[in-house]
């Protein structure tokens, strides 16, 4: 099921969308929501997913309060009106 | 005429500018990318080039240097180009997520963009070579260069393997050249169809690592290039070169091959006037005795230590794409270190005063008439 979905943008990001902290993308998973911002928005695709098509690896999200890495964006399913956090994987110290 | 200085940290761009090149206003723009090469077009637009190891890589571009909008496309390889193996290995530990496993091949940073004859062309790592004709809106591979016969046998440098040096001919928009680290210098001729290694007269004992290479693109025969191995000339096009350290500093790398070492190069193109900043060999990187120096050549072949105003006890490095010239008259020149100071000149070299500090390391500088 196809629904609007509601993503936070890393501040980093939202330099890509002129400032917006918040875009809209449609999608029944996390990852077609992804795919949807990358249609909509090229610029902000080119950060979302690599060469190979696939999603960035260091990307993260939180749904609900759960953590989904990017490997789980494809089968993790989003309800109409969720709202995501997207986020980087933590790494340095 | 205001100058501006777009100098690239890993944290955002520093923009410096002057009307007199003696007091500076500074702006730091595009905050959170690191921006990693910059250039203007013939309108004035000028592309700076970011990457993230998180986010990717991208070109955001401006008209005045405050307000940068991000371009649609950025130069990407094709999801079947297989990657080098050596390379990955150096750039891995910031694969948090194990991509490069897949064994493909990614633009993993822009090291240098280029304008000429209406293209803007963009050298990355893992090596390759991209133009847009439709200034940045659009991207391709020059695949005669990315699929080179040789690239199995290409090494990657230190920093991995990039193609950080594009210089094209005023004269002959079918001749141009890429320096890649390690691979060498190449030139092609027809217009990116074949490109021949030049690298005739260079010590290649230890292989090719060109460092930068700068020449005035109306008299593009002749060429100045910093190798790992010594400061070189070319005066046929890059066909043969010849060691020209006379004056300079040479100290000892670590094979015992003694020559001057450093990275950055730039020309002011009205003098003529070639500029180098020498380090103390390849296991110290930084000036010799603590007292950083640019060396300046008028003849194009005797070099001279300017370092007025310039400090010493100063045990930083110059990157290969630190160093700039305002091609005003007289000329301006500028460099950032890797401890974020930045320098200038504005009597051809003679002079120094810092221009900012503070910033984190210092990655690219390019200077622009505005």
């Amino acid at each position: 099921m196809s629904a609007k979905v509601q993503v936070r943008l890393p501040p980093v990001l939202r330099t890509v969308m002129g400032g917006l902290g918040e875009v809209e993308g449609e999608g029944g998973t996390i990852g077609q929501v992804l795919t949807d911002l990358a249609a909509r928005h090229p610029a902000l695709g080119l950060h979302l997913f690599d060469e190979a098509g696939s999603p960035r690896r260091n990307i993260v999200c939180l749904h609900r309060g759960e953590l989904i890495r990017a490997r789980e964006f494809a089968a993790h399913t989003v309800e109409p009106g969720a709202r995501l956090v997207m986020t980087n994987a933590l790494a340095g110290g | 005429m205001t100058v501006a200085l777009v100098v690239g940290t890993p944290k955002g761009a520093a923009v410096l500018t002057s009307k007199d090149r003696r007091s500076w206003d500074s702006e730091f723009v595009l905050r959170g990318w690191p921006v990693t090469a910059s250039v203007a077009d013939d309108r004035g637009r000028v592309y700076a080039a970011v990457n993230s190891p998180n986010y990717g890589v991208a070109i955001f571009t401006s008209d005045d240097l405050k307000t940068w909008t991000q371009l649609p496309a950025a130069p990407r390889y094709r999801p079947e180009d297989r990657g080098n193996p050596e390379h990955h290995r150096i750039v891995s530990q910031m694969d948090f997520g194990g991509v490069l496993k897949g064994g493909g091949r990614f633009v993993d940073q822009i090291w240098t963009l280029h304008f000429a004859h209406g293209a803007l062309f963009a050298g990355v790592s893992e090596a390759g070579l991209f133009v847009s004709r439709d200034r940045g809106m659009s991207w391709q591979p020059i695949d005669g260069f990315n699929e080179h016969p040789s690239r199995d046998s290409w090494v990657p440098g230190f920093g991995g393997l990039g193609a950080h040096t594009i210089l094209t001919d005023g004269n002959d928009p079918d001749r141009m050249w890429v320096g890649v680290s390690a691979a060498g210098f190449f030139r092609t001729d027809d217009g990116g169809r074949t490109w021949a290694p030049k690298n005739d007269g260079v010590n290649g004992d230890m292989g090719q690592c060109v460092h930068s290479v700068t020449h005035d693109p109306k008299n593009a025969r002749v060429l100045f290039r910093q190798e790992h191995r010594g400061v070189h000339r070319s005066d046929d096009g890059g066909d043969t070169w010849q060691v020209i350290e006379d004056g300079l500093p040479v100290g000892e790398l670590s094979d015992g091959h003694r020559c001057s070492f450093g990275f950055p190069s730039a020309m002011d193109r009205r003098s003529g006037n070639v500029f180098v900043v020498p380090l103390t060999g390849d296991n110290f990187r930084f000036p010799r005795d603590g007292q950083l120096a640019v060396y300046r050549t008028s003849d194009g072949r005797n070099w001279e230590a300017k370092t007025k105003g310039l400090p010493s006890n100063c045990f930083t490095a110059v990157l290969r794409g630190s160093m700039a010239a305002d091609q005003l008259d007289p000329g301006g020149v500028y460099f950032g270190t890797a401890s974020g100071a930045v320098y200038g000149s504005s009597d051809c070299g003679e002079s120094w005063s810092e221009v900012a500090s503070g910033l984190p390391r210092i990655m690219s500088v390019e200077a622009y008439q505005r």
